[in-house]
C-alpha cells in the first residue's frame, strides 16, 4: 500500500443537476455528451466519474434508463476506458425514496453518492436525506456491494456518518466527499477543510477522503487537498468557470489541471485500478 | 450533488452598473460595493431568482451582471 501513498485520485463530475447550457453551453447533459465527456476525462488522469442525468428539458433526473444508456454507452465505445462509475443518488430534489436507488440495483456501479445529512437548498427549498432514506441506503449498498461515497456538506454529517458506522449501517473503510462551498453548508476554506479532516480522523479513523469547493474556494481547496495527502474533485457540476469570468471549454480541462497541479506538487495521479485499491473496493 | 456558486446581484445607484458578488465573500468590509463607486449597490435579485418570472433581471439568469 505504501506506494500508494502518494497516489491523488481525480473524480470528475461533469454534469450535475444544476448547470444549463445558458450556465455554460460546454456542460454535456445528453447520455451521448456524457459518455464522450467521461472519457475525454479519464484519457487526462480522472480515476472517477461522478455521474448525474437530465431530462429532455435538461432538468436533474433519475431516470435509470439514462444512467444505463451512458454506461452502456461509454462500454461499447471505450472498451479500454476502466474508469470507475459513481452514479449520484440525488439528482433530482424531489425523487423519491425508491427511484434514488433503483439505478443503482439494476447497474451496480462500483460507487454511489450517499449524503449523509439533510440541509436547506439554495436558501430556498430542502434536500432532504432522511435517517430512513440513509439506513435503508446504506444496508442496500452494502447488499449490492456498491460503495457508498460520503458526501458531506458540513461537519455534523460526518458524525452521521459515524454513527452509521457504528451501527453497521455503513462499513469502513469509508470515502468522505468534502462539499464545500455550497450556499447552506460549510464555506470553502482551508481552515474548515482541515477541521472536516481532523473530525472525520476523529470520528472515523482510517477513512479516505476527497474533496471540492464551489465557487471562489475551488482553487484553494484543491491546491489544499493536494497538499494535505488527500483526493480531489473537479468538473462542472460545482464550477462551470475555469476562472472568474472564464466558462470552462470542458470536463478535461478541469481534469488537466488537476494532473498538473498533482504532478508539480510531487504526487502522482491515480489510475483507477490504482484509485480501486485505495478505495478497496469490491 | 452541488448546486455551483451563490451570488447576490446588484444594481449601483449612482452608476448604474450591474455586478455580482458572491456569498464566499460575505464577510468581506465591501461586500455589496460597486467597483467603481465604492458604495452600497441595491439589490436586485440572487441565484434562487434565476427563472423566475417575477424578477425581470433573473429571465437571462442575470448574464449581463459583471463578476466582482
Amino acid at each position: 500500500m505504501s506506494e500508494l501513498k502518494n497516489k491523488c485520485i481525480i473524480t470528475v463530475a461533469t454534469t450535475g443537476a444544476w448547470p444549463k447550457k445558458e450556465n455554460n453551453p460546454n456542460v454535456p447533459m445528453t447520455p451521448d455528451e456524457i459518455c464522450e465527456d467521461i472519457y475525454a476525462c479519464w484519457k487526462v488522469g480522472a480515476a472517477v466519474a461522478h455521474i448525474h442525468m437530465r431530462d429532455n428539458d435538461g432538468n436533474g433526473t433519475m431516470d435509470k434508463g439514462l444512467f444505463a444508456e451512458t454506461v452502456s454507452l461509454l462500454k461499447e465505445r471505450h472498451p479500454d476506458c476502466d474508469v470507475i462509475i459513481n452514479m449520484t443518488t440525488s439528482g433530482d430534489l424531489f425523487a423519491t425514496d425508491e427511484t434514488r436507488q433503483i439505478h443503482l440495483k439494476e447497474l451496480r456501479p462500483e460507487m454511489a453518492s450517499y449524503d449523509c445529512g439533510s440541509m436547506n437548498w439554495l436558501n430556498s427549498g430542502l434536500f432532504l436525506n432522511s435517517p430512513p432514506f440513509l439506513e435503508e441506503l446504506g444496508k442496500n449498498l452494502l447488499a449490492w456491494k456498491v460503495k457508498p461515497e460520503i458526501e458531506c456538506f458540513d461537519p455534523g454529517m460526518i458524525y452521521n456518518a459515524q454513527y452509521y458506522l457504528k451501527k453497521g449501517i455503513l462499513e469502513g473503510p469509508l470515502h468522505f466527499q468534502f462539499c464545500m462551498g455550497c450556499a447552506n453548508g460549510i464555506a470553502g476554506s482551508m481552515k474548515n477543510l482541515v477541521f472536516m479532516k481532523e473530525t472525520m480522523d476523529a470520528a472515523c479513523p482510517g477513512s479516505t477522503w476527497s474533496c471540492f469547493g464551489v465557487g471562489r474556494s475551488a482553487m484553494e481547496i484543491l491546491y489544499g487537498a493536494v497538499a494535505m495527502g488527500g483526493h480531489v474533485r473537479v468538473g462542472m457540476e460545482d464550477n462551470v468557470l475555469y476562472s472568474k469570468g472564464v466558462l470552462a471549454e470542458n470536463n478535461a480541462q478541469f481534469v488537466s489541471r488537476a494532473t498538473r497541479v498533482i504532478e508539480e506538487y510531487g504526487r502522482s495521479v491515480a489510475t483507477p485500478d490504482e484509485a480501486r485499491q485505495i478505495l478497496s473496493l469490491a | 450533488m452541488t448546486w455551483g456558486p451563490y451570488y447576490f446581484f446588484y444594481i449601483c445607484s449612482k452608476c448604474g452598473k450591474r455586478y455580482r458578488w458572491i456569498l464566499d465573500d460575505m464577510s468581506e468590509a465591501d461586500f455589496s460595493n460597486c467597483p467603481e463607486c465604492h458604495i452600497p449597490g441595491e439589490l436586485v435579485g440572487e441565484t434562487r431568482d434565476i427563472g423566475k418570472e417575477e424578477n425581470k433581471y433573473a429571465q437571462n439568469s442575470f448574464a449581463d451582471f459583471e463578476y466582482i
